[in-house]
């Protein structure tokens, strides 16, 4: 490590980082959550030439709305990087951020949360564009032994804890005793699949073509995740496709429900699939206790609901699902320090 | 409903009196929540020792309270308070005081600190010895002095030849392993055996290094005062008032100054 970086992390705090698809978060020792925003970046071109427009919520307000010369992406997909130089502007853009008041460019140390089958090569992108925004060091750990750690189980006891976190892009699925992961898949199928599976729905039955962000829009407005809740509707606004032109109609939760039928039943399969692979003692855990979810599927009304009726466990919807990731990253970072390297993985 | 102050407060007999007013009884909860009866019952009667972590605890009330159809988030509310005034591990309690954050600054102090003491270190002059306390006559004995006892003691040929222990006591002023054969080790203590006397006759600086350039005595004499010093010869005598010294000797030999320098300040190597 070059001593011009670590006199630079003098002035540099740690940081926990959940850079997920939809949404990344920055978890500050000491200070806690301190960035929440969307994982886009908007790229102007001048020719062959690249430069960052906004990154961030700017990004997003212009995806979907961009001149010829301005493209907004999401670098990460299905909880990995898909554009490598993309995430590590996007990553240098954030951490400067947090990182506010410097008077050095910083070099913080760094957690970043890996999807738990993620591939060696996803995870040296992660680790490589981590050091490309300027980290001092870069420790991973892997998402749902964060989002356990976040929602406040008891990982370091010889008690099964079971832990869905349904993000953007993946559906993380994991039991964790003695701060290890016993089991863990990793399904992707997440808060983007409900998108899609929504627009489809809308092109499907009223020939109608909305974007991704008003598809967002409907899942969390009037979304839900099992039948005999209470039934919300939605005036949508999209382009009608034999007409061309744009038309208005309502959406009902239940149709909602039957549009989200597919990725739904993706989790049930996998929360399932987990149960029948998990040790005898730790499911035995499990049915006592029941399963956390956490991320922000799990905002998805009912949905716990749903898991519970299927597998006939109690299903608990953790605190602030959305930052559980990150929060947890952080306290790792601090147990870190205090009891060394166990809940770190290596490439 | 009937609800008193403690239905209230306490989120499990909030729940409990939600239940009974739908007649339902602790069995049809447990069935509909997927949970045990027990976990039910001590949920009712507050009993949070018999029950996971509070993020169990809050999670199942909340969907106790979503069966029942009263404000879920209420009841977790209450729950949270509860469990703030009993001190209970509390999950969301994640800030933490600024210590770490003020850390890196402590760091850059300290280290700022310590440069400028090293850079003071490695500039100042050569640390100077103590001065002794004021007495008309000084004995100043250089630090390998106490080395005789060692050399003296031990060896059995010295022995022999010498009552070593019983001159010990007398040595700073009469150094007697000049006089007696001593054997090879015990060289350092023959050789710091010269004797420099010096008086002065009016206020006067003296510096006095040894032939190793040791510092024997640095200090400011007063009139009348003298100053015996033994150490290894030749001494480098450095005066800062020439014309106030009366006379130096070298085991008993005087030695002659030069003359007085426009500043007054006189140089001599003795003997």
């Amino acid at each position: 490590m070059s001593l011009i970086k670590r006199i630079r992390g003098m002035f540099s705090t740690d940081l926990s980082i959940d850079l997920g698809t939809a949404n990344t978060l920055i978890y500050v020792r000491g200070r806690g959550i301190v960035l929440d925003e969307p994982s886009v970046v908007a790229i102007r071109h001048h020719g062959a030439q690249k430069s960052v427009a906004a990154v961030g919520a700017d990004a997003k307000r212009m995806l979907g709305r961009t001149p010829g010369n301005i493209t907004a992406i999401r670098p990460m997909k299905d909880g990995v990087i898909a554009d490598f130089e993309v995430t590590e502007k996007m990553l240098q853009y954030f951490i400067k951020k947090v990182h506010e008041t410097g008077f050095f460019p910083p070099a913080p140390r760094v957690l970043v949360c890996v999807p738990c089958q993620s591939t060696q090569v996803e995870r040296r992108a992660i680790l490589d564009s981590a050091y490309g925004a300027g980290a001092r060091e870069v420790y991973l750990i892997e998402e749902p032994m964060a989002a356990a750690i976040g929602a406040g189980l008891p990982v370091a006891e010889a008690h099964g804890s079971m832990v869905v976190d349904i993000g953007g892009g993946t559906t993380e699925i994991a039991i964790i005793s003695l701060n290890g992961v016993v089991y863990s898949h990793s399904l992707r199928v997440g808060g983007d699949k409900f998108d899609e599976g929504i627009v489809s729905f809308v092109r499907k039955e009223y020939g109608s073509l909305i974007g991704e962000s008003t598809a967002e829009r409907i899942k969390q407005e009037i979304g839900m995740a099992f039948p005999g809740g209470e039934l919300r509707e939605i005036d949508v606004r999209g382009r009608n496709l034999a007409e061309g032109v744009p038309r208005s109609f309502t959406l009902n939760s239940e149709e909602i429900l039957e549009a989200l039928k597919d990725p739904l039943s993706g989790i049930v399969n996998a929360v399932k699939t987990a149960l029948e692979a998990s040790p005898p003692e730790l499911a035995s855990d499990i049915a006592e206790r029941g399963m956390v979810l956490t991320g922000g599927g799990a905002l998805l009304r009912d949905i716990d609901r749903l898991l519970s009726e299927e597998t006939g466990l109690p299903v608990i919807v953790a605190d602030d699902p959305l930052t559980c990731v990150a929060r947890g990253g952080g306290k790792a970072l601090e147990m870190m320090d205090t009891r060394g390297l166990d809940l770190i993985t290596s490439i | 409903m009937t609800e008193t102050a403690a239905n209230t407060v306490l989120p499990g007999r909030r729940l409990q009196a939600a239940r009974e007013k739908l007649g339902w009884n602790e069995a049809d909860v447990a069935r509909k929540l997927h949970m045990s009866v027990s976990f039910v019952r001590a949920i009712e009667a507050d009993d949070y020792e018999r029950l996971p972590e509070a993020t169990f605890i809050k999670g199942y009330m909340r969907n106790y309270a979503r069966l029942l159809e009263i404000p879920a988030d209420e009841v977790a509310n209450l729950f949270e308070q509860l469990v703030d005034e009993e001190q209970y591990e509390e999950p969301q309690d994640l800030e933490q005081p600024a210590s770490s954050t003020a850390r890196p600054w402590w760091l850059v102090v300290a280290a700022a600190v310590l440069a400028a003491l090293l850079l003071a270190w490695m500039i100042w002059p050569e640390p100077q010895a103590p001065v002794a306390p004021a007495s008309d006559v000084q004995q100043v004995q250089p630090d390998n002095m106490p080395m005789r006892e060692e050399t003296g003691l031990p060896t059995d040929d010295s022995a022999a030849l010498t009552p070593a222990p019983a001159t010990d006591e007398e040595l700073p002023l009469a150094p007697p392993a000049a006089e007696t054969q001593a054997p090879e080790s015990a060289e350092p203590a023959a050789t710091a055996s010269d004797r420099l006397l010096m008086a002065f006759s009016g206020p006067c600086w003296v510096q006095v290094l040894d032939a190793e350039g040791e510092t024997l005595f640095s200090g400011q004499r007063e009139a009348g005062a003298e100053l015996a010093l033994s150490g290894v010869a030749p001494f480098r005598l450095t005066f800062g008032n020439g014309a106030a010294v009366a006379s130096v000797s070298v085991n008993g030999e005087s030695v002659t100054l030069p003359q007085s320098t426009p500043g007054n300040v006189v140089r001599v190597r003795a003997p």
